[in-house]
């Protein structure tokens, strides 16, 4: 072996050494850090002077940063670290790999709709009830409430952060060159059923040549008011049943006649909400948002008003604690301020979340009169949209269901197929896959 | 036996050269491995308990006309997006690296920038191409009175959207394999050809094309593995659909939706065991067809 | 040379950059639009037809990039991770290539195998269980988990295996009987003709990590640690997205590849001139 051989393998040892010691170090750091507060007890440790260090996953959106910075103030002992990461699917699965893995990081965390998804393994999670929660119950909308909470509505996973009402959304100008009334209330007593709605829309279409979304968004939009889900709650599949039948039958039926958009892709879809092809469209109160963005050239045309066949919900998160906590008395304390009736207007300002509070939907900070909408005060529909909402018994395979439904509904658009055989073969598939 | 052990002995420090992957293989992947083993035969949901159900993962998987469709979808799009694009980049590297060719680290970079262009720009990109309704292509072909075509209604259309994703994003990074490889034939052997007159085809033929086989092979190997694994092209085209267009789901989409969205991580573990003996199958037919010379 | 060769040779001089330059039209046409969409705002973007000039808003979009996200301290982040792992790869990787593809010894082709094989397991599924394992090591949260088990990877010792197949028996025969060690033969005579395939393994490797998404976002916990591709997730809210900033972090994040390949691709240049300069 050369001398330089010899100097290079030397190289690499030390190298390694240096990982292994250094990765060593690094650990017992961060394990001496997190077990320092742990002599004194959790209750008494807000009381002393000793920081309480918790650590909050959130994604950008769901939350005004102005709100946590007022928790911060709020809190001289809480040392609060708002760490904001990617949203969507990508956030689910970190949040995931975190729980399986046996929940280090996090004592609060930020949860999509899917909350009712952990009430499975709620055990990993605090029970907010325990802290303090039945307190402030009567404050939330007890729909969006219930969704974090088990069915014997003993274990609550999640406060709520905010709802989404679903509105529709309109092209004022559009509607009245079609010789309609384009006042929300006036559209809203024009609508009162799917069929009404379709009326309305068949009149757009022949005096102006203008559709509404895809088939497939149309069959969200109704499956999203029905009070029953896909499975009852003994978990017995009824996906098969009226209620979403009935859905499959309406939605085919606007394809048939003409209303709903071709299926395509995003950027067609964006398009044509710009450029005027979809002049009216269900969605609920965050696609403000997405109209900005993908349909600049229609700035002061839109309306929104109070959607066809009642009222649905479609998002809206929460924020829960995870069992690894030291803290859990104060994440919670925290999380009762951040999420007060008062902090969520900041929010709804900011990102148009809408608050899950129904005192201050009257409070005149909240009223939206949006340029884009020409003005109109946006919360006034809200409020009314997010009253009554029914939120389905969910199951861990609606995602499954409803991806198969949607599948092969795409197929009655884009192949021609028939509504009863896609019907069919959709059912087949799902039981096939529940068999197992 | 003994005489064995004394060959190991005296290669010593060659076992001490290739020990770093095998520690890591070790420390990292044996685990995980014999992990995702154990959970084919499993039903689990990621966070509770698990369940044995022997080997019903398996049975459903091979009786689930979905898994087939895939692997059908796999195929197709592994033939369509790869081929090509394994051709395209060997004359490109071919031509480049003519003595004649001058810019050669300006069209080097430009055909290698796809590779690194972000995908979220590449989908919004393709999409304007071939929307049914806007795109760019449709809109050329209705202007020459052709009529447009449904790209995202059809298998065959989704699928050409998707190849031509992968071999406008892997033709330049092909290209660069072969480039490099180009570097390894010896100089001499091309000035021999040129003395003897012959033409370009020619020592493309006679001498590039033998003496780059060993690359040859590493490209085709990589575009089989890595094309067997695709994944992100027709994710990022479906976009915000909850599920990819006809005739693009691929195993790896299909495994993953199975998994990490409808949480049967245990059936998940099954398909992609299937999977890994899949791509080791056409791995060793390719090895064979292109590995004849040397090794 | 006759006059009849000089025209030949501009005739196919004249095909032969016809085609690069057609070629190159179609690949950096997406990038030339991330570009355009960076400079526009978004309206721009879903027009129909799209516009395909110049806008005037890249500074006010590279001002929302910035006050958005930490963008500095995430490329800061991105740089020594993506720096380490590659020099760490292009030793341990050339080493154990070369080993496999010019010496001889017993069980190699066994554990040549067990690595191809490596390669051929969908990389999902090993997610879970290999957040656990840096979970037992403690190297949740810290960057030793993204660089340390992709220190030699099998695709790039299959790389220079398959490249180091050209190096002549003779030259490291020859070398062995001047006195040279096996490291030696390594070092001093492989290095140098694996130039090239050390550039390719540099770009790709410097890229693979850049450009790294899922195992970053599991593994670290602290978003100052975060790398450019999570911080670049953080543009885009749960339901808005302003396209133009998200075109326009997009593009600053892939500046530094450029960059990087064109220091790079200088050694590629190198090999290539010194076939050139013969003729």
């Amino acid at each position: 072996m050369s001398v330089k051989t010899k100097s290079y393998l030397g190289f690499i040892l030390v190298l390694c050494v240096i990982l292994v010691v250094s990765a060593c170090s690094s650990s017992n750091n961060k394990n001496n850090a997190s077990s320092a507060p742990s002599p004194s007890s959790p209750s008494n440790a807000a009381g002393s002077n000793e920081k309480v260090s918790l650590k909050l996953w959130y994604w950008n959106g769901a939350i005004s940063d102005s709100v946590i910075e007022a928790a911060r103030q709020k809190f001289p002992n809480v040392e609060l670290n708002a760490e904001k990461l990617p949203s969507g699917g990508d956030y689910l699965t970190k949040l995931k790999t975190t729980i399986s893995g046996g929940g280090s990081g996090p004592d609060i965390v930020a949860m999509d709709s899917w909350v009712a998804s952990m009430l499975e393994y709620k055990e990993k999670f605090v029970n907010l009830y325990d802290h303090g929660a039945r307190d402030i119950q009567s404050q939330y909308l007890d729909w969006k409430w219930k969704m974090a909470a088990d069915a014997k509505d003993e274990y609550l996973i999640g406060l709520p952060i905010d709802v989404a009402p679903v509105v529709l959304y309109y092209r004022g100008d559009v509607y009245e060159q079609a010789g309609l009334s384009s006042a929300p209330e006036d559209v809203k007593g024009q609508i009162a059923t799917w069929e009404d709605f379709f009326e309305l829309l068949k009149k757009v279409k022949d005096s102006t040549g203008t559709q509404t979304m895809t088939l497939v968004d149309v069959f969200r939009s109704i499956i999203g008011q029905n009070s029953e889900g896909f499975f009852d709650l003994e978990g017995n599949y009824i996906g098969d049943q009226e209620h979403i039948k009935r859905a499959w039958d309406l939605s085919v039926k606007a394809y048939q006649e003409g209303l709903t958009f071709p299926a395509s892709n995003d950027s067609e879809i964006n398009a044509s909400l710009n450029n005027g092809a979809i002049t009216s469209m269900i969605g609920a109160s965050w696609v403000v948002g997405d109209l900005l963005g993908a349909a600049p050239d229609t700035n002061g045309k839109w309306k929104i008003a109070y959607p066809p066949g009642g009222v649905g919900n479609q998002g809206g998160s929460f924020f829960g604690v995870l069992k690894s906590t030291k803290y859990p008395q104060e994440a919670y304390d925290v999380l009762k301020f951040l999420l007060g009736p008062d902090n969520q207007i900041a929010s709804y300002k900011e990102f148009g979340n809408y608050p899950s509070t129904p005192e201050i939907y009257d409070s005149p900070d909240m009223v939206n009169e949006h340029e884009f909408f020409g003005g109109q005060d946006l919360s006034a529909v809200f409020a009314d949209a997010a009253k009554d909402v029914q939120i389905p018994h969910t199951n861990a395979n609606d995602d499954m269901v409803g991806n198969s439904l949607v599948e092969s509904l795409k197929l009655v658009d884009v192949q021609k197929q028939d509504s009863e055989k896609a019907w069919t073969s959709a059912q087949d598939k799902i039981k096939r896959q529940l068999s197992r | 036996m003994g005489a064995l052990f004394k060959e190991i002995i005296k290669n010593r420090i060659l076992y001490l050269f290739i020990s770093p992957f095998y520690i890591l293989f070790l420390i990292f992947s044996v685990f995980p491995i014999f992990f995702s083993m154990y959970l084919s035969t499993q039903k689990w949901d990621g966070i509770g308990e698990m369940k044995s159900v022997g080997l019903n993962n398996f049975k459903y998987m091979l009786t689930d006309p979905s898994f087939w469709q895939a692997l059908v979808n796999n195929l197709a799009l592994w033939v369509m997006g790869n081929a090509p694009q394994l051709f395209c980049a060997l004359v490109v590297a071919f031509v480049i690296n003519l003595s004649i060719v001058r810019f050669k680290g300006f069209f080097k970079i430009a055909f290698f920038l796809p590779n690194i262009t972000a995908m979220v720009a590449v989908v919004i990109i393709f999409q304007s191409l071939f929307g049914n309704e806007y795109g760019l292509i449709n809109f050329v072909l209705e202007k020459l009175g052709l009529g447009k075509i449904p790209w995202f209604n059809t298998e065959f259309g989704v699928r050409t959207i998707i190849a031509a994703m992968i071999g406008w994003r892997y033709m330049g990074y092909n290209a660069i394999i072969f480039l490099a490889g180009l570097q390894r034939i010896p100089k001499d052997l091309y000035e021999a050809a040129e003395l003897d007159g012959a033409r370009t085809h020619q020592v493309f033929w006679r001498i590039t094309l033998p003496m780059l086989r060993p690359i040859i092979l590493f490209a085709v190997m990589m575009s089989t593995i890595g094309g067997f694994q695709i994944f992100t092209e027709p994710q990022v085209l479906a976009g915000n659909n909850s599920s990819p267009y006809p005739g693009s789901d691929t195993i790896v989409l299909y495994m993953f939706r199975e998994g990490f969205i409808y949480q049967n991580y245990g059936y998940a573990a099954a398909v992609s065991w299937v999977l890994f003996v899949i791509i080791g199958i056409i791995s060793i037919i390719n090895w064979k067809l292109f590995n004849k010379s040397d090794d | 040379m006759n006059k009849f060769m000089r025209h030949n040779l501009l005739i196919s001089k004249t095909f032969a950059h016809a085609f690069l330059v057609i070629g190159v039209l179609l690949s950096i046409f997406p990038f030339y639009w991330l570009v355009v969409m960076s400079t526009n705002e978004t309206a721009a973007i879903f027009a129909v037809p799209p516009r395909f000039t110049f806008g005037d808003s890249f500074a006010t979009n590279f001002g929302k990039v910035m006050d958005s996200i930490d963008f500095w301290r995430a490329l800061l982040n991105t740089l020594f991770v993506a720096s380490v792992s590659t020099a760490l790869q292009l030793f341990f990787n050339s080493l154990t290539g070369f080993t496999f593809s010019k010496f001889k010894f017993p069980g190699r082709h066994l554990l040549f195998f067990l690595m191809m094989a490596t390669m051929m397991i969908p990389g999902q599924m090993l997610l879970v269980p290999q957040f656990i394992i840096m979970k037992e090591i403690g190297w949740i949260g810290s960057y030793y988990a993204l660089i340390v088990p992709g220190i030699a990877t099998a695709f790039g010792i299959f790389w220079i295996r398959q490249y180091a197949m050209a190096i002549h028996d003779e030259l490291l025969e020859a070398a062995t009987i001047d006195g040279c060690s096996k490291f030696g033969l390594y070092w001093r005579i492989a290095l140098p003709i694996l130039k090239p395939a050390l550039a390719f393994l540099a770009i790709t490797t410097f890229m693979g990590v850049w450009e790294d998404y899922l195992w970053p976002l599991i593994i670290l916990n602290d978003s100052s640690k975060f790398t450019l591709m999570l911080v670049l997730q953080q543009l885009k809210s749960v339901h808005t997205a302003d396209y133009s900033m998200v075109m326009t972090g997009t593009l600053l994040a892939t500046i530094p590849l450029i960059v990087f390949f064109l220091i790079i691709s200088r050694q590629f240049i190198a090999g290539i001139m010194e076939g050139a300069v013969k003729s």
